[in-house]
């Protein structure tokens, strides 16, 4: 499959960026539905059906030198690259190893960044240069795609009672979780997430490693994309529940006008089961019309839980 | 039957055509309908402007007064904006959006101004003045030069794009060494002092002319310390006659009387639009300031606070200089730790009462008569010829209300006269971290303003100041040692 991509180009040409086609993706998938009855006798019933699909994509060409191309922005940093063998569209950033100490500051041997402090994040130096830069230590962090997305609908039904179940989730997959990326900010600018208790304090107490100490000058690469911010977006969410009673045909008759009854309770999205900390790990809000940057989840909204009641008749 | 075969064979026939696929759309301005007259010329010479227009407002003075001994920032624990602080503390890492966009601004300037010299000399187009041709190709070579002027003297030897290209050819284009960049920029401005020669009864007010062409190739070869050279530039400049120093100094920044007697060149900004706008008020005003500085109460100005005036500078003025109330202004208000204190703030760009929003159209000089001036004298003086070089000095300095008489000076007594006197003329007009280091001072200068600096200011990054000849050039942006593959400066 032939793709139009911008491509980033030398600047030197007056421009940044160029629709090209020379980009070549395979997409290839394998999609499973399997339905069936276990239990069926006089008053019981259960029916179910489940579907599966796993898709792989890779880039199979991009451009002419086969140069990556990055995509996606944050605060004037590629958040994505796009690389031959690779499916689209990559995480790209730094790896937290940990925090600086005030020995790694003093040790000459230590790859750091010039904007540096003790308690400030520790990347890994990716091209061994001994020290660390933009762009040129960042590598893959993550994948947005899943290994597999799946469905199960369940539905039961014992003499006047109903009851179905609609499940669906995913396997595996990654997503940035944006809004952790934001508040993960000291600043005094906005709230910050419970984690940060744990933050470095001084060499006594360096917190867990991962949350930086508050700047005492200002922040630095604090806000670069890196590895903390890849969540894994496995989850399994239970979509929808339907209780329902139909109400004896022998009433309706009684009543003398009507024919049918039901009265049911439907719950949308009752639950979510997932690792991940955002509201939704489906949901994405940052470049969302963009297939080179997909899965950053920038605040997106949450799902909310419906509930219904209704009562059905019929005349 | 026969008819239609024709038809098809017509069909076939023309849908073969080599050009097939090179159609340009007629209901709108592009390639193959642009250029008909001198209007569209005009208007691509306009364009050549545009890339300079859109640095100096938020990327020049960033690269060349913060970090110098001359601006700084007001600490700001709110936005805590990283970009342009760091280069106030010495801190530059090469993928800065502030070197990226200047270095992007920069070659699309440089893109017009070649697509304009290689258009020019189209045939079939009718001028209704050789002079307006000659005008345009002027502006371009006059621009694309100091394009160069100001890419090499950031960046050190920069890819040398003189023709329109495209993605594929850019690539093979890797960095000329700085030699090969200056020599393009004296041959441009040769071209544009040819060109503007024949050009002079179509000069506009505002457009780049012969004094402009003269007294850049003046400050280049100065810069080059090719001082004999320089001398005949900038002598050019003085015997034309044209300009002179305003009686006050505050009108030259006054937007609205936009000056053209002392002015040589300036980067043209006007009120009308956005994009033709600059904010310069809003951003240099203190961020705490609300709408006590700028008169617009309306207008957030919690990311302003930068080009803070230093210690430096404010020590630097000689008292009774009136030029110091000019650029500088203080407020008093609290600042981010809570206390009240005096804040100084530039002041030379100042928006229009008229202004509705936070547009300014206060233009930014980029050579001024006083720059002609000082710049002949610092040629003198390194000619040797220190006592022709005082009366210019001393020009410069009586305006500015500082009327002893200069005398008893030696070659070195009078260099640190000229360029204290530099520093203070032209503060926050993006000259000072040129100055430094063309005079061979910034090391020395910036080593002891950086000590004072960490005394005063204990929010710096511990690594702020740390000065090292490397830093002189600034790093490449990285997406280009990326992506065009360049090399990088050493250092970074």
């Amino acid at each position: 499959m032939n793709m139009l991509l911008s491509n980033v180009i030398p600047a030197i040409t007056g421009f940044n960026t160029q629709i090209v086609n020379m980009g070549n993706v395979r997409n290839r998938g394998l999609e499973i539905a399997l339905g069936g009855t276990p239990v069926s006798s006089r008053n019981f019933q259960w029916d179910v059906n489940v579907n599966l699909s796993i898709n792989r994509n890779k880039v199979l060409s991009l451009n002419e030198n086969g140069d990556r191309i990055f995509s996606g922005n944050n605060d004037n940093n590629s958040t994505h690259v796009t690389v031959v063998g690779k499916p689209i569209g990559q995480f790209f950033g730094y790896v937290l190893q940990g925090l600086y100490t005030p020995q790694d500051l003093s040790d000459p041997t230590v790859p750091k960044y010039p904007q540096v402090y003790a308690g400030a994040g520790k990347y890994a130096d990716i091209n061994g240069d001994g020290r660390i830069t933009d762009l040129l230590d960042y590598t893959i962090i993550g994948n947005p795609y899943p290994d597999a997305i799946f469905g199960i609908s369940n539905s039961f039904s014992y003499r006047n009672i109903s009851l179905s179940v609609i499940m669906n989730g995913q396997i595996g997959g990654q997503v940035v979780n944006g809004l952790r990326q934001t508040v993960d900010n000291l600043q005094g600018f906005f709230n910050v997430s419970k984690e940060w208790v744990n933050r470095w304090h001084s060499t006594q107490d360096p917190g867990d490693g991962k949350h930086y100490g508050v700047p005492s000058t200002m922040p630095s690469l604090g806000h670069r994309l890196n590895s903390v911010w890849i969540e894994d977006a496995s989850f399994l969410r239970i979509a929808n529940v339907t209780l329902g009673y139909t109400l004896p045909v022998e009433w309706m008759k009684r009543s003398g006008f009507m024919n049918g009854g039901r009265i049911y309770v439907t719950v949308q999205n009752l639950a979510m089961f997932t690792r991940y900390g955002g509201a939704n790990p489906e949901g994405q809000s940052v470049n969302i019309n963009n297939t080179l940057s997909p899965g950053y989840d920038m605040t997106s909204y949450p799902l909310s839980r419906v509930v219904s009641a209704g009562l059905n008749l019929s005349f | 039957m026969k008819k239609l075969s024709l038809l098809i064979g017509i069909f076939v026939f023309v849908s073969c055509k080599k050009d097939f696929l090179t159609i340009y759309p007629e209901n709108a301005l592009n390639e193959g309908n642009f250029y008909n007259s001198e209007k569209e010329y005009i208007l691509l010479a306009n364009g050549c402007y545009l890339g300079m227009r859109n640095y100096e407002k938020e990327q020049h003075w960033v690269m060349a007064e913060l970090p110098s001994d001359n601006g700084s920032f007001q600490y700001n624990n709110v936005t805590g904006e990283p970009s342009k602080g760091v280069i106030d503390q010495l801190l530059f890492v090469s993928n800065n959006i502030i070197y990226s966009s200047f270095w992007n601004f920069s070659y699309g300037g440089i893109t017009n101004c070649n697509k304009l010299l290689s258009e020019i000399d189209r045939e079939g187009v009718t001028w209704s003045k050789e002079s307006l041709k000659d005008r345009c190709a002027g502006e371009a070579s006059f621009l694309r030069s100091l394009y160069y002027f100001n890419l090499v003297r950031q960046f050190g030897g920069v890819p040398l794009v003189l023709e329109p290209i495209i993605s594929s050819e850019a690539v093979n284009i890797k960095r000329s060494t700085e030699d090969q960049v200056y020599t393009q920029i004296v041959a441009d401005l040769k071209q544009a002092i040819t060109h503007f020669t024949a050009a002079r009864d179509v000069e506009e007010n505002g457009r780049a002319n012969f004094g402009a062409a003269n007294a850049l190739l003046g400050k280049v070869y100065l810069t080059l310390h090719k001082n004999a050279e320089a001398e005949t530039m900038l002598k050019t400049v003085i015997d034309s006659k044209k300009y002179d120093l305003l009686p006050n100094y505050a009108d030259v920044f006054n937007p609205s009387k936009k000056d053209y007697k002392e002015t040589v060149f300036a980067i043209q900004y006007s009120e009308n639009s956005t994009e033709l706008a600059n904010r310069f008020i809003f951003w240099f005003a203190p961020w705490n300031s609300a709408g006590a500085v700028t008169k617009r109460p309306n207008i957030s100005i919690i990311s302003g606070g930068w080009n803070q005036p230093t210690d430096d500078l404010l020590n630097a003025f000689e008292p009774g200089d009136i030029r110091k109330n000019v650029s500088i202004g203080i407020y008093n208000g609290k600042d981010w730790d809570g206390i009240v204190k005096p804040i100084p703030y530039c002041t030379k760009y100042f928006p229009p009462i008229s202004a509705p929003d936070d547009r300014a159209g206060d233009n930014f000089p980029v050579i001024r008569y006083s720059d002609v001036l000082l710049m002949y004298a610092e040629v003198l003086n390194e000619l040797g010829r220190t006592g022709e070089a005082l009366p210019y000095v001393q020009q410069v300095r009586n305006r500015a209300g500082l009327t002893r008489v200069l005398e008893g000076y030696s070659k070195e007594t009078l260099a640190e006269l000229i360029a204290k006197e530099r520093q203070v003329e032209f503060c926050f007009e993006n000259q000072r971290w040129y100055d430094l280091k063309r005079t061979g001072k910034a090391l020395e200068v910036l080593a002891a303003h950086g000590a004072r600096e960490k005394v005063k200011r204990t929010y710096l990054f511990p690594t702020a100041f740390q000065v090292a000849p490397y830093k002189l050039l600034a790093p490449i942006p990285e997406i280009q040692v990326v992506i065009n593959q360049l090399e990088q400066n050493r250092g970074y």
